[in-house]
């Protein structure tokens, strides 16, 4: 199996990103309020809308270059319909560069959850096989929480 | 290079320095339709009032004042 051109070391979901001082690259950010299990502040309010933020770590080792860009899937695991999934949108365009080999991205998303139960993020990639030219998505992170009503 | 299993933790990073960008998340390319928002809210991690308090610098490590047993 072909190695993937990105590799992520973290990737997080919490309630809120904050820094000391001026926000800029050499500001060191802290993820609060990380947790597997979160609950709405609103019983049986779903379908429920909130925000979150998603932090991932993101490393590549190759002496050239890459410029993906990354999409990100939600997926209900306990859909009663049982849903592939529930969105995909555009994450972030990343590049790399001999000179940047690790890129942290701390991404601000508002979202809907229709229903309790356990949710999965998925990080990925368009990638386009070579013999055959299929395009699949390359999964680069997967992260899951779950929500209690 | 020895090839890398399949399942195997991902390799550590090349050389170099690193960014961090904080971004919003982008526009919606595919979602299924669902039934209307019934609230806005936030989230609340479950298992917070469980916690400890977190001990503040020079504070007694026990509330009553007792030292702690080497």
């Amino acid at each position: 199996m072909a190695s993937s051109a990105i590799h992520a070391h973290a990737f997080l979901v919490c309630l809120n990103v904050a820094w000391d001082g001026t926000p800029g690259p050499n500001t060191s950010r802290t993820l609060e309020r990380v947790s597997y299990v979160y609950r709405t502040d609103t019983p049986d309010g779903f379908p429920f809308q909130t925000e979150f933020w998603l932090f991932v770590r993101l490393g590549h080792r190759r002496r050239q270059g890459v410029a993906k860009t990354l999409y990100l899937t939600l997926v209900w695991h306990d859909d009663p319909e049982l849903r592939p999934e529930a969105w995909t949108r555009r994450f972030q365009d990343v590049s790399f560069r001999p000179e940047v080999s690790v890129r942290d991205i701390a991404a601000r998303a508002d979202g809907v959850f229709e229903g309790p139960g356990r949710y999965e993020f998925r990080l990925w990639y368009r990638s386009v096989r070579k013999w055959d030219r299929t395009v699949r998505r390359r999964v680069v992170a997967r992260t899951f929480i779950r929500i209690e009503g | 290079m020895a090839n890398r299993r399949r399942g195997s933790s991902p390799p550590p990073p090349g050389a170099g320095s690193y960014e961090f960008e904080v971004i919003e998340l982008g526009p919606a390319v595919y979602f299924t339709p669902h039934l209307p928002v019934k609230t806005s809210g936030m989230l609340v991690p479950v298992g917070d009032d469980t916690l400890l308090p977190r001990p503040t610098p020079g504070a007694s490590p026990r509330a009553d004042g007792a030292e702690a047993a080497p």
